[in-house]
This record gives structure tokens, sequence and C-alpha cells, in this order.
């Protein structure tokens, strides 16, 4: 018991740290993200997997760390360049601090809306 | 989603802590922006996709001379801008510590220990030179891939046939190309497709089968989703033993046993000539109907084919009649078929004549040669196509896909070589699986092939019936040019650190003819050299540097050089690629689809249509073509410009499931990983997300066994093992369980249970079929290793 209350309190200072300075509030060790993403005892919208499921993303293979990236670069909004990569000539049309999220839902993905 | 105890103990841990300080962790307490997040790079270098056999344009990021990110190249006409995850993350593995960066020499006490270049060279000629003296020309083999660049393969091509005279070449493609090859070869007449991706843009209807394109070209399957989003009249018909993403977008999903698919291709043929829907006229005007010796009338082939009526059929195969019917109907009526298919036909014992049955469907619909129907194989490494089948880096070919037992195409080769008569040995070399069967030690009689060179690829993981042919690679002399340990490496007696494609340029040539220049961008790491430098050294160091003059250390000048002499020998060919000049190649932002005779040709869309392929005007081609022919097989070895419809038998796979072994288990790949994962496994945002292979199996057959998700288990064929977790899904049919085939880690690597039976024909490997059991062997474990080989001594215990 004396175990459990020292380990919490342990990764509850770290996850209290982690959150102010945006990094990933835990250790990710090599597991992956979706499973303590889709459990709703561990993230208040575990949705996310559910939605990003169903997107194009997901058909394509573009999981969380491609946006979100890793424990030693992890965004939590992921800005325009983590976009890029993939759809360099729609960033290109994305000038100054406009992001990519400002129109598109993210994880569902949806597409441009002037295209719909 | 079920998770392991340790898992769920750490959740557990991990939530109560957020809790407690009342953290949701979720996306919303997100990092504010504060940065416009754009790229930060010097500048932006062309090139193309390290992976797979799409081939997207990219722009690689440079900054301060190193890649540091990359982009699509929305001029591209294969990907219009847009990446997949392992294109996108390419800069993310360049410069992980375990880049290989100073050859190494096997001591004697075993240890690989750094060595100078003019050390390890000297030793590859000396060893070389002595085996060839005392065992002969052929007991020095080259096993290369489709990863090389065009110049590098090339170059170890006309170092092996046109300096030592020896046909014992070969590469990575014979274990997943080489049946398309004959398909194409066989049926047609001339390998490659005859259209190209922007037949996806106007077909109305896809058949893709033995591909799980979102997975393995997930660009292309972009750009199949956007063409059925915008016109959902589009039908897409799916074949495969396994409920994939793939299939998620088709109208109709034909379900299979793994190596029945045969019985459905020609059941799909009858229901179309039964029900009249077949082009009559096309079939009189440009097929015969062959079983490879006699010919025979349609009548007759019906009656061959009437013995895969679809209810019979169904029986066979699991896929239901109803459905073999729809799929007909839509396959002969749509007005503009395309199929599209990978390994799941291609790495078969009877791979060849799966290519045929699609092939024929095809022929006998007549969608062939007009926007929107073709029958088009994908190809799965980035320069198969360009750099192996163009090149004729097989045992049996020679530049132009010209074969190597053809007297007149021998004579072409050395005359363009400048090589005397007879060099070019007439008899064809041994294929990959003769080829490492063969190998072994000085002293054992039973081997005839003591040295090995193998270039950007890794046959200890990824040839099939490891158990078999990994003591070979521990007993001959192996050289192995790559850029990071690997399972090969740890056999190796010798090992060169390799530039990466972005530290040396070159062309790639992808699925759909087109071949795209990549500038060298950056400088390789350490004393990493390109493997055009190394195979120009040894030929240098073993008296053919007349043959192979490259040899200087500017290697886009060396690439250049090579590319001129490629595009020489191989001008008169209906692959060529004479008007595509290296200046040309690098001003281009698109690539240049073949055949290309001249530098004011822009490449070509469709092959054997007059007005679009340029072959009917090129001298040697034209004279047997008929001035009215608007379509002609001008490849046609008879010379009656026609293509064959195969009448071919059924045949299964060489090995079903039965009593002692009775699952099939079926292999391939994850979007995330690349092959045997020793690039895509060092990019922790993408081995995350697969960092370990597993048992992919139906819920039906899971409960049967009282497994539960997570569980350990061993899965035995009657040639090895794996020790791996159970992934309990409805992907597979019941009764066919899935491997992927990327892990490392020697208890999880698929091919120690992977079948090596060939195709007859092909000489390709049956990966996707072998008959199992499985055995629980305890609950859940962690194994979500993301296993690479850091240390080059550790040792390969098998
Ligand atoms: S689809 Fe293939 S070629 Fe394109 S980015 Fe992905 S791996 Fe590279």
């Amino acid at each position: 018991m004396k175990i459990v209350a020292i380990l919490c309190f342990t990764t509850l200072l770290f996850a209290a740290a982690a959150y102010a300075s945006g990094e990933h509030p835990m250790d990710m060790e090599k597991t992956e993200c979706i499973i303590c993403h889709s459990n709703k005892d561990v993230v208040s919208k575990p949705e996310v997997v559910k939605e990003w499921n169903q997107s194009r993303h997901s058909y394509t293979g573009v999981g969380c760390g491609n946006c979100h990236g890793d424990e030693n670069n992890f965004q939590e909004k992921p800005l325009k360049n983590a976009c890029e990569s993939c759809h360099s000539m729609q960033v290109a049309e994305t000038k100054g601090n406009v992001q990519c999220s400002g129109c598109h839902a993210v994880h569902t993905f949806t597409v441009h809306r002037k295209m719909r | 989603m079920n998770m392991t105890r340790r898992e769920m103990l750490k959740l557990s841990v991990a939530a109560s802590a957020a809790a407690a300080v009342g953290i949701p962790l979720t996306a919303e307490t997100l990092t504010p922006v504060k940065n416009s997040g754009e790229i930060d790079v010097d500048r932006w270098v062309k090139g193309v996709c390290r992976f797979c056999g799409t081939g997207c344009g990219v722009y690689i990021g440079v900054k301060a001379n190193k890649v540091v990110a990359m982009k699509g190249n929305p001029e591209a006409k294969t990907n219009f801008g847009y990446l997949c995850v392992k294109g996108s993350m390419i800069h993310k593995f360049m410069y992980h510590p375990d880049r290989l960066t100073t050859p190494l020499i096997r001591n004697q006490n075993g240890k690989l220990e750094p060595a100078t270049w003019d050390k390890a060279l000297d030793l590859i000629a000396k060893k070389f030179k002595d085996y060839q003296t005392r065992f002969g020309k052929n007991s020095v083999a080259y096993y290369g891939s489709g990863q090389c660049t065009t110049e590098e393969s090339y170059t170890f091509n006309k170092l092996w046939k046109g300096g030592f005279g020896s046909n014992y070449v070969e590469g990575n493609p014979r274990l997943c190309m080489a049946s398309a090859v004959a398909g194409y070869l066989s049926s047609i007449g001339s390998d490659e497709p005859a259209g190209t991706y922007a037949d996806f843009e106007s077909t109305k209807c896809l058949f893709i089968t033995g591909s799980n394109t979102s997975e393995a070209h997930p660009i292309l399957f972009r750009r199949i989703w956007e063409r059925k989003r915008k016109d959902p009249s589009l039908k897409i018909i799916v074949c495969e033993p396994r409920k994939t993403k793939t299939s998620d977008i088709a109208d109709l999903w034909l379900p299979i046993d793994p190596g029945t698919d045969l019985a459905v291709f020609h059941s799909i043929a009858y229901e179309i000539i039964k029900n009249g829907w077949h082009d009559k006229a096309y079939i009189e005007k440009l097929a015969r109907i062959t079983d490879g010796e006699k010919t025979f009338t349609l009548d007759e082939y019906t009656k061959h084919l009437s013995q895969f009526d679809a209810d019979a059929v169904a029986k066979m195969t699991r896929c239901p009649a109803k459905s073999i019917r729809q799929a007909a109907e839509w396959f002969a009526k749509s007005g503009a078929t395309m199929s599209i298919w990978c390994m799941g036909l291609n790495q078969r014992s009877r791979g060849v004549w799966a290519n045929n049955l699609i092939h024929n469907l095809h022929l006998i619909t007549g969608n062939f040669g007009k926007p929107g129907a073709d029958s088009f194989s994908l190809t799965g490494q980035p320069n198969a196509c360009g750099g192996v089948r163009e090149t004729g880096s097989l045992s049996h070919l020679l530049p132009g896909c010209r074969l190597v037992a053809n007297p007149a195409a021998r004579a072409q080769v050395e005359k363009a070589w400048n090589i005397k008569d007879g060099t070019i040995d007439p008899k064809p070399g041994p294929d990959t699986v003769e080829m490492f069967a063969a190998l072994g030690a000085e002293n054992d009689t039973s081997k005839p092939i003591k040295a090995i060179f193998i270039c950007t690829t890794n046959p200890a993981q990824s040839m099939p019936n490891l158990p078999k042919y990994l003591p070979n690679m521990q007993a001959g002399f192996l050289v192995v040019a790559d850029i990071f340990p690997t399972r090969t490496t740890q056999f190796a007696d010798v090992v060169l650190p390799a530039a990466f494609l972005y530290e040396k340029g070159g062309v790639y040539g992808c699925s759909e003819r087109r071949s795209q220049l990549t500038e060298k961008a950056v400088n390789p790491p350490g004393q990493a050299k390109p493997d055009i430098w190394i195979a120009a050294q040894i030929a240098k160091r073993m008296g053919h540097s007349k043959l192979i003059p490259w040899n200087g250390d500017d290697s886009m000048k060396a690439n250049e050089l090579a590319w001129t002499d490629y595009i020489k020998v191989t001008k008169d060919t209906e692959k060529t690629l004479w008007g595509a000049t290296y200046k040309r190649l690098k001003e281009s932002k698109e690539g240049i689809q073949w055949p290309c005779p001249s530098e004011n040709h822009p490449g070509t869309y469709k092959r054997y249509v007059r007005g679009m392929d340029p072959v009917f005007d090129m001298p040697g081609y034209k004279e047997k073509i008929p001035a009215n022919a608007s379509q002609y097989f001008y490849v046609d070895a008879k010379g009656e410009g026609k293509a064959n419809i195969f009448m071919r038998a059924y045949a299964g796979a060489a090995e079903t499931p039965n009593a002692e072994y009775p699952f099939f288990l079926t292999t391939g790949r994850v979007v995330e990983q690349w092959h045997t994962g020793t690039m895509t496994n060092r990019v922790p945002e993408i081995a995350r997300a697969h960092p370990n292979a597993y048992l992919e199996i139906h819920p039906t057959d899971a409960s049967k066994l009282g497994l539960k998700q997570g569980d350990m288990v061993e899965v035995t064929s009657r040639r090895g093992k794996n020790t791996l977790p159970v992934r309990i899904v409805e992907v597979a049919l019941p009764g066919v369980l899935f491997i992927p085939m990327h892990d490392q880690k020697k208890e999880r690597m698929v091919n120690f249970i992977c079948n090596d039976a060939v195709d007859g024909a092909s000489k390709e490997p049956e990966y996707k079929i072998a008959a199992v059991k499985i055995t629980r062997i305890g609950g859940p474990m962690d194994v979500a290793e993301q296993y690479n080989i850091s240390d080059v001594n550790e040792k390969f215990v098998f």
C-alpha cells in the first residue's frame, strides 16, 4: 500500500511538472499510444481514438506519433510543420500563424471546408 | 482494447495520479501556439522516397548540411505532394547512433573490428580473386536489392556479367516481383504494366487482389480513396483472405482461403463468357488462347473454365457464388476496369499462374489499352522495377529485361559494353533460393558458392525458411554493405558502411515505369561511401576499371556516367530511356516514363497503343507492326501482335492445413514499418505504433483455443517457430492467421516459419502461405521492445 502511495505521488508530481512544460505527462515507455488513450479510466476523451479510427488518417496509417511526435519532441497541439511533410502544397497556402487545425476538425480530419 | 496486466497497473497508477491533481490527460491542456510552425531549413533538395514502390516525389530539407525534414513534392505525378508515415519521417533515422560509419573486418577471434577502406577493399578483391581462381568464376555471387539505385544495380550487374563472365547475380526482387515479371513476359510478352497510375482517375471498376494497398502503398490508396470520394459510382472489388482497411472502401469483398484465388479468377472468367459479357472482337484480334504450347478455341477455353462454376468454387474457396457473379458483371461491364495486385499473388508457388489469370480477365473483356483499363502490378520496393527488372540484374536477365539465354541479346549487350564476343555466359545463374542453398564454406565440396556480396538487403532476416539458409550465410565469405547493423551483418566477414540515398543521389524507377532522380543532398556520415563507389573500387582492384570507369569520389558524376552507359545499352529496346538524359532527369520534377526514345519525347502513358506508344515508330519494331493497327502487342514472341490468354489448370498452395498443422498462416506489411524494420524501427514516432510482431487470430479460433487478448503462443510450421502475443481481431477469416514481417527479434522473425517452396517458373518463394499449429504458452507478456541490433558484435544465435 505504502509503495503504491509513493508511486502515485511520484507519478502525480511528474505528471504535474510535465503538463506545466507541455511535455507528455508520463513516461511513454514503448507502449502504443492508443492503449492508454482509448481507456476512459486514464483519459477523459477516449473518443478521440474512435474518431481517428474512422478518419482517413487511420486508413492510410497516419498514427498519433506522426503529428504529436514522441517523448523527445512531443507536441500536444501539433503545428502546421507536423502537417507539412505530407501536405506540403496545402501548408504552402497557409500563411503566417494560421494553423491547419483552425479549419480542419482534428482527429476526424475533415477535408478543407472550401472543398466540400 | 484489452491490455496486459503491467499496462493496466501502469495506467491505473497514472490515472489516479492525474485525477488527484485534477488533470485530465487530454488534449485540452494544450500548449498555446507560440510560433508559426513553419519548417526551418536552408534548402529543399529534390528527390524520391526511399521506401515503397509508389515512388513518391519528395523534397529533402537540409539545414547546416544535415537532413532535418521531409516534405512531398506537389509537382510529382505519383503523389501530388502527399507522403505517408514512412516517407515523412526519413530524416529521423538517418543520424541514428547505430549508423555504420567505418568499414569492419572480422578478426580471428570472430569480432568485427574497424578497418580502413583500402584494407577492406583489398581483402575483398583478394578473396574474390582467390575463390574465382580456385573454384571458378561462379564461386563469387552478388545479391542486390530493389532499393539500390539503378546506377548501382547496373554497375554490379555489368561487373559480374561483363567483367567476371558470371551470371551469379541475384537480388531481392526475386523474392517479391519475379512472378509479376514472368506473368507479364508470358501473358503480354514484355515486363511491366501497359498503363500508369493515371488510370486510377479514369477507371470505372477497380479490382484489388493480393494487396493490402492501404498499408503497403498508402499514397496510392489515398489516391484511390479520393477518386471514390469524388465519384462513388466507381466500383471497388477486393479479393483477399483478410478484411483489411483496403476492403473497408470496397463495394464488394471476395473472401478466399489462401491459395484458392486461382479458382475464383477462373470462375469470374467463366461467368463473363457464359453471360456473353466478353469482348469477342478483342479476343479474335489481339489475343490467342494457349497453354503455352498449343492454341485453343474460345469454346475449348469455355469448356475448361466450366469446371470453375461459381457454386463449386464457393465450396473450394469460401468465396460466396453470388459475389463471384457480381464481380464478373462489374469487371466485364464497367466500361474500364483496372486490376492491381502485389505480393499476395506474387509470393506464391503458383504466382505466375495467378498473374496470368488476372491478365486473362483483361484480355477476354478488352480491358486493356484504353484509359482506366489495365492489368497493373504494384511493385513493393522503390527501385525493383527501374533498378533490377529494367537493368536485368537477375541471374537470367540482361539490361532491358532481355534474356541471358538469348544469343542475340547477349551479342547486343556485349557489343554495347565493348567486350569480347562470348564473354557473357549463355547459362542463366541460380535463383535466390538456389544461390543461398549453394553458399558455404571453402572446404565444403557440396557448396559451390564460396563468397557473396550483399548490398542494401538483409537476407538473414528476409529469406524464407531461415533455419535452412542461416548456416550457409554463416559458413560462406560474406561482404555486406548497409547503413545499419542487421541480422545479415551479424554473419558478415566484411561490413561496408554505405551512404544513404540522400547522401549519394541516383535514379529510382517506380511501379508505373517512371524514373525519378534524387539529388545528393548531404555528405554521408563518417567514412560511409556510396555503393556505386564500392562497386567501382572492387572493379578497379579486380582489373575491370575499363569496364567500370566511374570510380571517382563524386557520386553524382559516377551516377551520371553509369546512367548514360545504361541508357545506351537499352537504347533500342522497348524499355528505352534514351531520351531521359541525366540532365533532363535532374531538371524534371516528375521524372520520365519509358519508353522515351528521344530527348524531345515526353514519356509514355500507355504502351501498345498507336499514338501513345513511341515504340510503334522505332526501328526494329515499326517494320513488324501493321499500318492499320491501333493496338498491337509488338512484343509477341510469335510475331502476331497478340497477347496470351493462358489456359492454366488449378493449383492451390504448396502446403495446406491438416490435422497436425490446422491453420493457414499468411504474412505481410504494416504501414509503419519497412521490410526488416532496420530503418523504420529506429523512428520512435512510428515504431511505437508497431513495436513488435504479433499473431493476428479470429475471435472464433481464439475462443476455441481458450486464448485471451495478449496471451503468448508458440506458432510452429514444419520449418520453425515463433513465440509472440496474440491479437484477437476480426480481420482474417477464421482458420487464417497473420504475422507481420518486420520484427528483428529472433523469436518473432516470421521467416523462421515461412515456406521456401518456389514457383516453377519465377522461382519466387511462397511466403504468403504456410500451414501452422498454435500452442498457448502463457498469459500476456510485455514484448513491445522496438528491438534493433545496435552492437555490431552481438551474436545471432539461431
Ligand atoms: S507511399 Fe511509399 S513512396 Fe510514398 S511516402 Fe509512403 S513509403 Fe514513401
